[in-house]
């Protein structure tokens, strides 16, 4: 009799068409997890905080799903989601205070701070971009960790990631010119505090001022 | 600082990320050329990029997060309430309503598997585990070819066949599901390092793919 079979062959019918939903997000969204998740660990700069965010992000992004429009940049659709999360319920509760061991110096610097001229100055004649590569690789993302929100957010979407300008207006919700005004600081201020390691390290000598 | 200098400083971290139009990618290029001061504040600027883009490191999802979303994700789809009505237009297609219980029955009946990745792979129950490893793409042939003559010369027939070596010299083969078969006849793998993720099955020296990179 074939009853013992039929139903298992309808069963496996039924699945699919119900998970269709559910297979197809899995297929596009899962292979970017690593990235999601890498992230999230330097937007949250906590391991549990960032696995929430992760999930959060997912099952967002999971019940969005119909309101995704095929055939856009699904990966940016992801990190605009993780974006919008971590900002509307993460960044106020994050476990792990912002450090403050680090001299005097805010590197919350307001928008419309000139620092050009400050870096210029406290820059060494001598520099050499390859002292970079002598740091660790983690005292370098301890200085991304430094940064003030939106400045870590840029640099990671564009250095890490490699999203381009636009990407990252979407993914934020900035003009353009923002992006690039909001990298051109971020990174100069990141300069500052490489430099800061650099001469605790010894690699260069500290600047006179200090 | 002079007049192009002004004009030119703002835009050095878009010439860096080569996000101008190319006309103004020229202009500061040129001036960059020229300029010892401009030339200057975009070599700091590149080597922060490169500072970050060469060591802050892609972190790798733990299993357990990977494992945890992907249940969240089936019971999300499973409780939706589109999910009834999506198993009751299957059966009327299939005209076989008296069936829709009793399915219904097996389907609730059977959640836990959904969850552990579904009726198409009933293998999976409690065999193995979810996995993310390393190793080397390897054909798996050649290596069996290397393992009888000690010389790789005489090739096998038909096209190479990925498989993953790992650290400890073992060979793993993937089952031969879409994605599997995907990077088994992927040539272009071949004697790269990879990362493979998927689910393990414990007892033969299997993957069944869920996805993978070169790394
Ligand atoms: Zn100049
Ligand atoms: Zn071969």
């Amino acid at each position: 009799m074939s009853i013992g079979v039929m139903p298992i062959k309808l069963q496996e019918t039924a699945m699919s068409s119900v998970n269709t939903r559910e297979q197809e997000f899995s297929r596009i969204a899962f292979e970017h997890m690593d990235a999601i998740y890498s992230t999230a660990l330097r937007l949250a700069r906590n391991e549990q905080d960032a696995e929430d965010l992760v999930q959060d992000t997912y099952m967002r992004a999971f019940r969005f799903f119909d309101k995704f429009e095929p055939g856009t940049n699904f990966k940016a659709w992801l990190f605009k989601i993780l974006t919008n999360t971590f900002i509307n319920s993460y960044r106020k509760k994050t476990r792990q205070p912002q450090r403050v061991d680090f001299d005097k110096v805010s590197y919350a610097l307001p928008e419309e701070e000139k620092t050009d001229n400050h870096v210029k100055e406290s820059s060494p004649r001598n520099f050499n971009p390859e002292l970079y590569r002598k740091l660790f690789d983690d005292q370098i993302t301890d200085a991304l960790d430094r940064l003030t929100d939106d400045f870590r957010l840029v640099v990671v979407l564009c250095d890490i990631h490699g999203f381009s300008y636009k990407e990252i207006a979407d993914i934020i919700g900035t003009p353009i010119g923002t992006v690039m005004s909001r990298l051109s600081r971020a990174r100069k201020i990141l300069q500052k505090i490489l430099e800061e390691y650099a001469a605790k390290e010894g690699f260069i000598k500290r600047r006179q001022a200090e | 600082m002079g007049k192009k200098c002004e004009t030119i400083q703002p835009l050095i971290t878009g010439f860096i990320d080569e996000e101008l139009p190319a006309d103004q990618q020229q202009d500061v290029a040129g001036h960059l050329e020229q300029c010892a001061t401009c030339s200057e504040l975009y070599r700091q600027e590149r080597a922060v990029k490169e500072a970050v883009r060469e060591n802050v490191r892609m972190a790798v999802t733990p299993v357990h997060l990977r494992q945890n979303i992907r249940s969240r994700i089936s019971e999300a789809a499973a409780s939706a309430p589109g999910f009834l009505k999506a198993l009751q237009q299957v059966f009327s297609a299939y005209k076989l309503k008296s069936a829709f219980a009793l399915t219904l029955l097996i389907i609730v009946a059977g959640m836990p598997y959904l969850r552990t990745g579904g009726l198409s792979s009933p293998h999976r129950a409690g065999q193995g585990e979810w996995i993310v490893m390393e190793g080397s793409a390897v054909c798996i042939d050649c290596e069996l070819l290397k393992q009888k003559n000690h010389e790789g010369h005489h090739p096998h027939p038909g096209a190479h066949r990925t498989a993953l070596r790992t650290k400890d010299g073992l060979i793993w083969s993937f089952l031969q599901t879409e994605q599997g078969i995907d990077l088994i006849n992927n040539q272009n793998v071949l004697n790269k390092k990879i990362r493979v993720r998927g689910y393990r099955l414990q007892d033969q020296k299997y993957i069944e793919v869920e996805g993978f990179e070169i790394i």
